[in-house]
């Protein structure tokens, strides 16, 4: 089983706070993983340095191999990996269409897209199509996506992802300020993503994640706490611990 | 939507036509005004590539538009370069000193932005006002004379013909605009505008792109300093003050900068303002600071939305949705250089 | 040591000033996240005021206080009226400080002509004073020493007084302050108020010493920007300190290249702005 993602001793210090201490985690290819913890646990931190949108103070990223801690997040897109933001990482004031042909336009071009008319490129134009019919975008298309209900945002944010193909997806708390049939709709749509597309979540959600995730780490403080597959990490007494207040130990702490 | 683009072309079309047959109806100062809005209307619109396309709000511009004059001034008098090809030289230049400033400047966005650029002005005002020997210095260069074409050599004295000639060119520079802003390079940069994270993370290469859009800018404003000092003989500090900068800004908010040819409007308005309203009265100012105040109260997006604007309200009535929007905020919603800071914030 | 007295009192004084436009510049910036580019308008308001007061056969005091206040009452009504109506639109506010420039700009040449206008200082400060051998106006000194009592009255409004801890909280955080409840919309006007209380206040003080013409309007917001941005946004020591180093600055290049003082300045702040983007006390941008 190869692996996706490799995090090998993030740590991340902002002024005199400590915000992550040595995290580490390894998701092999095609699995789920969850990252919760309780609120101010660093794990939006931690997807935003996996993405490369904030640089680590040590340790390394790894996608597939490959070292990517160095590179720019628009570089590591071409290795593979997306991720959706908190609040729904789209482009408000264009249309849907825009939103994708945006998505789209760096699948072929990697150039600064002088030469590309998004209006007469006819792969570009099929391509678009082909998302918005995939995921039921059609009668908004042409709708400016901030005038779009929040769950269609949603909707619109993860078919711009998806439709670069991702070998790794970030998703950070995609069910926020979902109603329960808007989360029950997500949760339909995660279920259909591909096998092969390795996932990392940060949700609060829990009955998702439980019913999405293949393993958790939980994050406490900016360490890991625990790990292991949902049902060991519904009986850990650490987890419940740092959920409910208590005293925590380091997982790492243990191990030296 | 297909109407609105029938009657648009049209519209364009009807433009077109009336642009090429002024020298007709217009005598020689009528036309003179012609040729500065027609040179301004390039200035504003390369600023809006930066403004309302990239989402870059620059006071800066004149840095380069006062470039491009004092280039083909300085050709002129100490090189005795009279040709039209010095405005490729100014072309060159502006790309230059958008190419040395471009690192510098873009490290910042928002109101930051706004005042390195500014001060970038205020700089140049400074070395244009220390080297006299070679600016003129507070007095400027004056007596430029017209730039000759090859083959036809002086024919661009007279006021119809230097009209064509900068319709010409600026045209040329209007084609460029609008194959950029319809291009991939285009919708990246609003997409740059609209959520830079967002853009960064889909695979655009933000920094490059705003790099890019600020070097076309600077290039195609000291296109229209250089028309410009050609067609008012002369070049001074002036073009490095805060006024063209805050002119430059007025004319493309005011015709609105989430249009293609809002800025060509706005600094139509602007001019035929100044020339008109000083006619019968000294406080053209004044009015054009009351239009000002007003368009940004009322109509945010300028002049150029007054038809969607009316259709809006049109179809408020019916109880339907808008479907514009507007330039609004400086700070844009997140930045590549401040996710550090805003996380910072947030652990 | 007595050119250096000389150019220090020039200075300074001349720093009094500029704080006075900088620091409401500057924290309005660092809390509503908008340059008000009519700050130099107001200042030119504010002199143009006391002189007509002055002339008017008032006090001098009264004449500046007054000029101050009906400034500052202009800038409340604005606020209230119009960039209330523009709340978060930060571009737009800037355009409309613009389209006030212009405005100001005109009815100012309307009401007081083109003709630079002066001040005589009061008769309490006139002549000068003899400190270590130079001869220093007093009116300077005066200066200075107003510049000084105001400085800390801010200080101590922004550091010890609860309003001055929602100003604070808001600069850092404003997103936070409104979900704590604090009222942002009243601290935006009392703040906008007061910035354009204190650009009049200077304009007025500043009279018998820069008098005042068409263009001073552009000339004290070039000065006060730079003041701002060196000092750093939304800080006041960063304000105390910019305002004295481009003051020293400004005699100093005066006395050596008078002409290029300007430039000078600039350049100084491009490059500080080239290594550290933030000021000299500013945090992030």
């Amino acid at each position: 089983m190869s692996v996706a993602l490799r995090v090998t001793e993030i740590t991340k210090r902002i002024g005199g706070l400590q915000i992550l201490d040595q995290v580490s985690m390894t998701v092999s290819a095609g699995e789920r993983r969850a990252l919760i913890g309780p609120n101010g646990a660093g794990k939006t931190t931690l997807l935003n340095i996996i993405a490369g949108f904030l640089r680590p103070s040590r340790g390394t990223i790894e996608l597939f191999g490959v070292d990517v801690t160095k590179l720019p997040p628009h570089r590591r897109v071409q290795h593979g990996l997306l991720k959706t933001n908190q609040l729904p990482g789209v482009f408000p004031d264009l249309s849907v269409r825009s939103n994708l042909q945006l998505a789209l336009l760096r699948e072929r071009h990697a150039s600064m897209g002088f030469h590309v008319l998004p209006r007469r490129d006819g792969y570009l134009r099929d391509r678009v199509e082909q998302v918005l019919e995939l995921w039921g975008l059609q009668d908004v298309a042409d709708r400016e996506v901030r005038h779009l209900p929040h769950g269609y945002q949603r909707m619109v944010e993860l078919a711009m992802r998806m439709s670069r193909q991702p070998r790794v997806l970030l998703l950070d708390e995609p069910a926020a300020g979902l109603t329960e049939a808007e989360v029950a709709v997500l949760a339909e749509r995660l279920s259909q993503l591909p096998r092969e597309l390795t996932v990392v979540i940060v949700e609060h959600k829990m009955r998702l994640i439980f019913a999405f995730a293949d393993r958790i780490t939980v994050l406490h403080h900016g360490a890991v706490i625990a790990e292991g597959t949902p049902e060991e990490i519904r009986s850990d007494p650490q987890t419940r611990a740092a959920y409910l207040g208590g005293a925590v130990r380091n997982v790492h702490a243990d191990h030296s | 939507m297909q109407r609105r683009e029938v009657i648009h072309s049209l519209v364009l079309a009807v433009c077109g036509v009336l642009l090429l047959g002024a020298p007709l109806a217009l005598g020689s100062y009528g036309l003179t005004v012609l040729t500065e809005i027609v040179i301004f209307a390039l200035f504003a619109m390369s600023t809006n590539l930066l403004l309302g396309y990239t989402g870059l709000a620059s006071l800066g511009q004149s840095a380069f538009f006062g470039m491009g004059g004092y280039c083909v001034a300085i050709l002129a008098k100490d090189f005795n370069l009279h040709s039209a090809v010095t405005l490729l030289a100014a072309i060159g230049a502006g790309a230059v000193l958008a190419l040395v400033t471009g690192p510098v400047v873009l490290r910042s966005t928002g109101t930051y932005f706004l005042m390195l650029t500014l001060a970038l002005t205020q700089v140049l005002f400074g070395v244009a006002w220390f080297l006299p020997g070679i600016t003129g210095g507070d007095n400027g260069l004056g007596g430029i004379a017209r730039p000759t074409l090859p083959l036809v050599g002086d024919v661009l004295r007279g006021t119809t013909a230097f009209y064509y000639f900068s319709l010409v060119c600026v045209g040329i520079g209007i084609a460029i605009l609008a194959w950029l802003v319809n291009s991939g390079f285009g919708l990246a940069l609003q997409g740059v505008r609209e959520n830079e994270l967002v853009a960064a993370g889909l695979g655009h290469p933000v920094w490059w792109l705003k790099y890019l859009a600020y070097i076309i800018a600077g290039a195609l404003s000291a296109l229209a300093g250089g028309l410009y000092t050609f067609l008012t003989s002369f070049v001074g500090t002036s073009y490095f003050g805060i006024a063209l900068s805050a002119e430059v800004l007025v004319m493309v908010i005011l015709g609105g900068s989430r249009s293609f040819w809002g800025p060509a409007i706005g600094a139509g308005l602007v001019i035929l303002l100044r020339d008109e309203v000083s006619s019968w009265t000294q406080r053209w100012l004044l009015v054009l600071g009351l239009l000002f105040v007003v368009t940004v109260l009322f109509l945010p997006g300028g002049i150029a939305t007054l038809p969607e604007r009316l259709s809006q309200v049109r179809r408020k009535q019916r109880g339907q949705q808008p479907l514009v929007s507007v330039a609004k905020s400086l700070t844009p919603v997140q930045s590549v250089e401040s996710a550090t800071s805003h996380q910072e914030r947030v652990p | 040591m007595q050119t250096i007295i000389g150019i220090g009192a020039i200075g300074i004084s001349y720093a009094s000033l500029l704080f006075l436009v900088a620091v409401g510049l500057s924290i309005v910036f660092g809390l509503m996240r908008f340059v008000n580019l009519a700050s130099g308008s107001f200042y030119m308001l504010g002199a143009y005021l006391a002189i007509s007061i002055v002339h008017r056969g008032m006090s001098f005091w009264l004449a500046v206080l007054i000029g101050g206040v009906v400034v500052g009452l202009i800038g409340l009504a604005i606020e209230q009226t119009i960039l209330q109506r523009l709340h978060r639109q930060e571009l737009l506010q800037v355009c409309l400080t613009i389209g006030l420039m212009y405005i100001v700009e005109d009815l100012a040449r309307v009401i007081w002509g083109g003709d630079p206008l002066r001040l005589r200082p009061p008769a309490s400060l006139r002549g000068s004073i003899s400190v270590l051998g130079a001869v220093v106006p007093l009116y300077r000194v005066g200066l200075i020493v107003i510049g000084i009592i105001l400085a800390l009255v801010l200080w101590l409004l922004i550091e010890r007084t609860r309003w001055g801890a929602f100003v604070r909280a808001g600069v850092d955080d404003l997103e936070m302050c409104e979900c704590l409840g604090i009222n942002t919309r009243v601290v935006f006007a009392v703040i906008f108020t007061v910035g354009v209380f204190l650009s009049g206040l200077a304009g007025a003080l500043g009279a018998p010493l820069l008098g005042v013409a068409p263009g001073t309007d552009s000339d004290v917001l070039l000065m006060a920007l730079i003041v701002v941005v060196l000092g750093g946004l939304g800080s006041i020591s960063g304000s105390v300190l910019a305002s004295l180093v481009v003051g020293i600055l400004d005699s100093v290049a005066r006395m050596r290249w008078p002409g290029a003082s300007f430039f000078i300045i600039y350049a100084i702040m491009a490059v500080v702005l080239i290594v550290r983007p933030q000021g000299f006390r500013g945090r992030y941008i």
